[in-house]
């Protein structure tokens, strides 16, 4: 490196120059090629003069970047976000279930007129009746879908997805005759 | 107390884990008024690391139940839950209840109470009968509360809601899954 320096200070003896280059040991990472005029504004240090002329065309040594280690802050949310979601149709497809109430529960005008009422409907059947449920308080006119367990008398049903209000409700009778397997009901 | 709304109110860990939550009103005969559901959240591996142990109580209050409770539109006059820690967090005017179905034996008759450690039992309905735990604040007001409680035991089995709940999670959760 020393010699090269005073290879440099020789080329600037003959230019007429009086100054001592010196040498900067840095890694080369790119070249920018301009040219300068001569002077001794110029800040010499930093370039290699490349090719004498007329002008001095100068390579400017641009260097990497020193190494160093920098941490980095990174800033994580630790919150956890939610989002809310209305589904009221989804809930109206899934079946209420509302267990029977006993036979008993009923007022003695609600049993004479329940039981008038099935001698007036089905005159031809009176061998008996077997109840399979009687429901307080069902809202037939919202109800879209109905099933009875005849084993369990658990009645089942979806509601229609009509707007929120005041539903008119009724008590229902779900029952089969002795003589005839098929399941009845009657609303009162 | 208003006897109209009643809301349940349910938490559920999918795998993932996974936790869904939502929240039920149904009028006093059971008929559903309102339904809303938290999507399913996944907590990050971070997330669970720095939550710790806190993690499930933190999902299931505070990014579950109180954003649920919150959205309602139709006040419930009673909020019952079963086993969600919400019973020490409410901060509305209305009461919330954890029931479960008690184990002991049956009393005597429909409406009679008893008062068991801190809990109360009562005979809602010809089904077993209710564990009821109460915030703090409203337990010297239970007895204001056991007509309401048995109109709904006239009306509807009271822990009935929480399986319609529990379907409707069902459902969220497979559509989840194959979105």
């Amino acid at each position: 490196m020393e010699r090269d320096q005073t290879l440099l200070k020789d080329i600037y003896k003959i230019l007429g120059i009086n100054l001592n280059p010196e040498i900067i040991d840095v890694p080369v990472g790119a070249y920018r090629i301009k040219d300068i005029d001569i002077g001794f504004d110029i800040k010499i240090l930093s370039y290699k003069i490349d090719k004498i002329s007329t002008k001095i065309d100068t390579i400017d040594l641009i260097s990497f970047s020193p190494e160093t280690i920098k941490g980095k802050v990174s800033t994580i949310s630790v919150s956890i976000p939610f989002s809310i979601s209305s589904r009221l149709e989804l809930m109206n497809s899934i079946p209420v279930r509302r267990l029977p109430i006993s036979w008993k529960m009923l007022s003695d005008e609600e049993k004479l007129f329940l039981l008038q009422e099935i001698k007036t409907r089905w005159p031809q059947l009176s061998a008996g009746i077997k109840i399979i449920g009687l429901y307080r308080e069902v809202p037939i006119e919202r109800i879209d879908t109905m099933v009875v367990d005849e084993n369990t008398g658990v009645l089942s049903f979806n509601i229609k997805n009509t707007p929120f209000g005041e539903t008119k409700r009724s008590n229902l009778l779900v029952f089969k005759f002795v003589e005839d397997e098929k399941i009845r009901s009657l609303v009162f | 107390m208003n006897g109209e709304l009643f809301g349940y109110l349910v938490t559920r860990v999918f795998e993932g884990p996974s936790y869904l939550g939502g929240i039920l009103v149904v009028d006093k005969k059971g008929i559903p008024i309102e339904f809303k559901y938290v999507e399913p959240i996944r907590p990050s591996r971070l997330q669970t690391v720095l939550y710790g142990n806190t993690i499930d109580r933190y999902i299931r209050i505070e990014s579950v139940g109180i954003p649920l409770i919150e959205s309602l539109e139709h006040k419930p006059a009673i909020l019952f839950i079963r086993e969600e820690p919400f019973t020490e967090e409410s901060k509305w005017p209305f009461p919330i209840i954890s029931i479960s179905r008690y184990r002991g034996a049956p009393l005597g008759n429909i409406g009679d109470t008893k008062e068991i450690e801190e809990d109360y039992i009562i005979q809602m309905d010809t089904n077993p009968p209710i564990r009821v735990k109460l915030e703090k604040r409203y337990k010297e007001r239970f007895s204001e509360m056991v007509p309401i409680l048995l109109e709904i035991g006239q009306n509807f089995d009271i822990m009935e809601p929480f399986s319609r709940l529990e379907e409707a999670f069902k459902i969220i959760w497979r559509e989840t899954r194959h979105s």
